[in-house]
């Protein structure tokens, strides 16, 4: 069988390395860098200034200056992302068994692209092109010049203010970023809240921790329009004016769809990416489709496995499917966010479900630890099945993969609250959430 | 004024109902923030009140998010204007 893999960032390569591991040897295509957006523009160097940035409020809370300049930070997030790319993406092209071709593909028939000048035809093929930066239309706004995540991890000047248009998991982390870096920074987002996909107490939660380290935090604006002038980039909205030195759009992003697919018969959704079933399979049966290009949610994990999956459907021809449900989705703030399956609002609908929240000031590590904002949410149903989990609290991050478990298996609260878990540590909180449908855990001695 | 100062400014101005906050601050040739925004505090859809992290409520219908600050005024408020609203 000849596989022909069209992206190298994490769904490509996790399909390149799958199809290896099944005793074939793709042609992978790539037009760009390789690695894609999570190791280049995406996760690695965003969690990397995220980091220097908690170590300047550290140092600040310690008395020190905590004063590291945007630039200096961003010069050692170079060296980590082409050391990072290197050794995870670009050795990988030659310890692995692959024909790789650099340029950009369009199809030309359902069975064949054509790659600077060369037809590669292939019996199955799997699309992992990835998303770039959506730019809305918005008046004066290109005139003015942006940046997106792109410029805003390696920036070409520093700035002492930041206008970020948006509102979800990438205008939340870029605002943190640059605050922490001593920049001024304004979150316009036309929702009524921050991230509004998320359980609405995490998205007041987070909005109130940001006011209080100085962010500016505008709801439900709507942009009018943008207009450079000798002051800064001045940004009119329906509720007044904003200027700064510059822009950021995190308004999300767009599925890389640019490859003549009316030729394959590849169809869209309507989120814009490439219709795919379950099996990640595409209108056409001999096409499949993984990652950010399918519009789905845009996370590197996710891709990676709908990658691997994908490879596995194309070659083997296994039916595997992708269950979303019980995909955990982070953001990287202090403290973090994070959530797995779904939230109160949907159980509801689904029938009767109860919840229970529970503040992390009333989790000793979190006291410890000196950082008691947040909160965890669980949501069970009549059953006490646990469908959801939604924490604000530090290093959330590291244990959403125990929730995404439990919601993936379909475990109920008295799973977890038989389970013993460390003291004294923030991931307890999800044993102590658990326990609190039975007792008000604020009368309870610690390892109860 | 010091950073410091403007973001306890800042702090204190967004707790406020509603305000128009103006404030303009330029050091050298880079810009600090320059804000003439009104901001609108969320409230209940149903009764107006206040709604925070304590007591978010929300109902989502044909695509639209709709804010409560408990589930007795979501009732009422679609009660009212129907669930096609």
């Amino acid at each position: 069988m000849k596989l022909v893999i069209i992206g190298a960032g994490a769904a490509g390569f996790a399909a390149m390395i799958r199809s290896n591991q099944l005793g074939i040897r793709p042609v992978i295509i790539n037009h760009g860098t390789v690695g894609g957006t999570c190791v280049n523009v995406g996760c690695v160097p965003s969690k990397f200034l995220l980091r220097r940035g908690e170590i300047i409020k550290y140092f600040k809370e310690l008395g020190g200056k905590g004063k590291q300049s945007i630039i200096d930070a961003v010069k050692s997030k170079d060296f980590l992302v082409s050391s990072m790319r290197k050794e995870k993406y670009e050795d990988l092209l030659s310890y692995y068994d692959v024909d790789y071709v650099d340029g950009k593909a369009h199809f030309i028939s359902p069975k064949a692209v054509k790659v600077n000048e060369k037809i590669i035809e292939g019996d199955r093929f799997i699309i992992a092109t990835g998303s770039s930066p959506s730019i809305p239309e918005i008046p004066g706004l290109r005139e003015s010049g942006f940046w997106t995540n792109v410029e805003a991890l390696s920036p070409d000047r520093d700035i002492d203010s930041l206008i970020i248009v948006g509102g979800r998991a990438q205008a939340l982390e870029f605002s943190e970023m640059y605050n922490r870096f001593g920049k001024e920074v304004a979150i316009l987002q036309r929702s009524k809240v921050l991230i509004p996909d998320w359980e609405p107490e995490i998205s007041l939660e987070i909005e109130k921790a940001f006011k209080e380290e100085g962010i500016y935090v505008g709801t439900g604006i709507e942009i009018k329009r943008v207009e450079k002038t000798n002051e800064g980039k001045k940004v009119y909205t329906n509720l007044g004016e904003v200027i700064a030195d510059e822009i950021l759009l995190a308004t999300g992003r767009r599925p890389n769809v640019d490859l003549a697919l009316e030729n394959a018969g590849v169809s869209l959704n309507s989120r814009g990416g490439i219709l795919v079933d379950q099996e990640l399979r595409t209108t056409n049966p001999s096409i499949f489709a993984a990652g950010d290009v399918t519009g789905g949610p845009m996370l590197e994990a996710l891709a990676g496995y709908e990658g691997s999956t994908a490879a596995q459907n194309a070659i083997n021809n296994d039916g595997r499917k992708v269950d979303l449900t019980s995909v955990p989705q982070v953001i990287f703030t202090q403290p973090n966010l994070a959530k797995v399956g779904i939230t109160e609002e949907e159980a509801r609908k689904r029938g009767k479900t109860e919840s229970r929240t529970l503040r992390m000031s009333d989790v000793a590590k979190a006291q410890i630890l000196g950082e008691k904002k947040g909160l965890i949410k669980m949501v069970i149903d009549q059953t006490k099945k646990i469908l959801g989990v939604h924490v604000m609290g530090e290093n959330a991050a590291e244990f959403i993969g125990e929730a995404a478990l439990v919601v993936k298996k379909g475990l109920t609260i008295e799973d977890i609250v038989d389970t013993i878990h460390v003291f004294p540590t923030v991931a307890e909180s999800l044993r102590l959430v658990a326990l609190s449908f039975y007792t008000d855990v604020k009368r309870l001695s610690c390892c109860v | 004024m010091l950073l410091n100062e403007y973001k306890l400014y800042m702090n204190i101005c967004l707790y406020e109902q509603s305000f128009i906050l103006s404030f303009v601050k330029c050091i050298g040739e880079k810009m600090k923030l320059n804000l003439n925004l009104k901001q609108d505090e969320l409230k209940c859809e149903q009764c107006g009140s206040p709604i925070n992290e304590g007591n978010a409520y929300t109902e989502e219908k044909n695509g639209k998010i709709h804010y409560f600050c408990c589930s007795h005024c979501a009732e009422k408020y679609f009660s009212k204007h129907g669930e096609n609203i």
